[in-house]
C-alpha cells in the first residue's frame, strides 16, 4: 500500500476494512479458552459427582478449589502467549475481565461458604456445596450472556440465559451429589459448545 | 461548505494505520506491515509522521534480544479520526 491521495468512498472503505480485520483477528481462536475451561470444569464436576455419590461424603467438594491451580497454569500459559501476540484487542481484554470477575466471585463464595452455614463441619460442607450450585450457575449464565453480547453470538447469549435461569429452577428437582451435575450441564452449554462454535466460525471465515 | 479533510489522514497508508490502531489497544510494526501490505521503509516514514503529529505513540523495546516496535493511538489521534470521519460524512451526503 502506498501513501496515495484518496476519495471519500475509498477512505470509508479503508476504515471499514480495518474494523472487519480487527474483528477477524479477535475471533481467531477466541473459543479456545472457553473449550479449555469447559473441559476442565466438566471433568472436575463429573469427578466430584462420582466420588461424592460413591462415598456419600460432601467433603470431596474441596476438589473444586483445584480450579485455582488450573487458573494459575492457564494464566502463566496466557502470559507467555501474550508476549508473542502482535496486537492487543479491547474486546478480548473486556471479556477477560468479565471471566476474572466470575472466577473471583465463584471461588470467593465457595471459600466463604465453607464456614457460614453451621458449626457442624460435615453439615456445613453439605449445605454450602448444595446451595452454591444455583448461585454459581447464575454467575456462569450472567458471564456467558455478557460474553455472547460482546462477541455478538446469539447461541452464547441464549445458553447464558438458559443456564442463569435454569440452574435455580433445576436445583429444585435435584438433591445432594446430583446437584453437581448442574455444573456439568452448565459447563457444557455455556463454555464447551460455544467455544467449539466460535472456533469453527472463525475457521470458516 | 465542506469541512476540510485532515491532510495527514487523507492518505491511503496513514489512514489504514490509524484505522487499525483505532480498533486495537496496541499493534506491533510487523502486524501493521502485514495488514497494510506496505514496505518497511514507507511504513516507518508514515509512522514517524503520525508520531510527530502526536496522533500515535511509538514504543521501541527488545524482547528476547530482538527489537520490537509497538504503536498505540493517542487521544489526539482519536479526536483527529473522529473529525475526519465527520468531515467524510459531509462529502458523502
Amino acid at each position: 500500500m502506498e501513501s496515495n491521495e484518496l476519495n471519500p468512498e475509498k477512505s470509508l472503505q479503508i476504515i471499514s476494512e480495518a474494523v472487519r480485520r480487527s474483528r477477524r483477528e479477535f475471533e481467531k481462536n477466541a473459543g479456545t479458552p472457553l473449550i479449555i475451561w469447559g473441559m476442565s470444569i466438566l471433568l472436575l464436576s463429573l469427578v466430584v459427582w462420582f466420588v461424592w455419590k460413591s462415598t456419600d461424603n460432601p467433603a470431596w467438594n474441596f476438589l473444586w478449589f483445584s480450579t485455582i491451580i488450573i487458573w494459575i497454569v492457564f494464566s502463566i500459559i496466557d502470559k507467555k502467549k501474550e508476549k508473542k501476540v502482535k496486537t492487543k484487542n479491547f474486546l478480548g481484554e473486556i471479556i477477560g475481565y468479565v471471566w476474572i470477575s466470575y472466577g473471583i466471585f465463584a471461588i470467593g463464595l465457595s471459600a466463604v461458604s465453607c464456614f457460614i452455614f453451621s458449626e457442624n463441619f460435615n453439615l456445613n460442607i453439605y449445605l454450602s456445596s448444595v446451595f452454591l450450585v444455583p448461585i454459581i450457575g447464575i454467575l456462569l449464565g450472567f458471564s456467558a450472556m455478557i460474553t455472547g453480547l460482546l462477541v455478538k453470538n446469539l447461541w452464547i447469549v441464549i445458553a447464558g440465559i438458559i443456564n442463569g435461569l435454569g440452574s435455580p429452577i433445576a436445583f429444585g428437582f435435584l438433591d445432594g451429589a446430583d446437584t453437581t451435575l448442574l455444573i456439568s450441564i452448565a459447563s457444557l452449554i455455556t463454555l464447551l459448545i460455544p467455544g467449539i462454535i466460535l472456533n469453527l466460525q472463525s475457521r470458516k471465515e | 461548505m465542506f469541512k476540510k479533510l485532515d491532510p495527514l489522514l487523507h492518505s491511503e497508508l496513514r489512514l489504514a494505520i490509524m484505522s487499525i490502531l483505532l480498533n486495537v489497544e496496541e499493534a506491533d510494526f510487523v502486524y501493521i506491515k502485514t495488514e497494510t501490505e506496505a514496505s518497511s521503509g514507507n511504513l516507518s516514514v508514515q509512522l514517524e509522521k503520525l508520531s510527530e503529529a502526536k496522533y500515535i505513540e511509538i514504543e521501541k523495546l527488545f524482547e528476547n534480544k530482538k527489537p520490537r516496535t509497538i504503536c498505540r493511538i493517542t487521544e489526539t489521534g482519536i479526536t483527529a479520526m473522529e473529525n475526519y470521519i465527520e468531515a467524510l460524512r459531509d462529502y458523502i451526503k
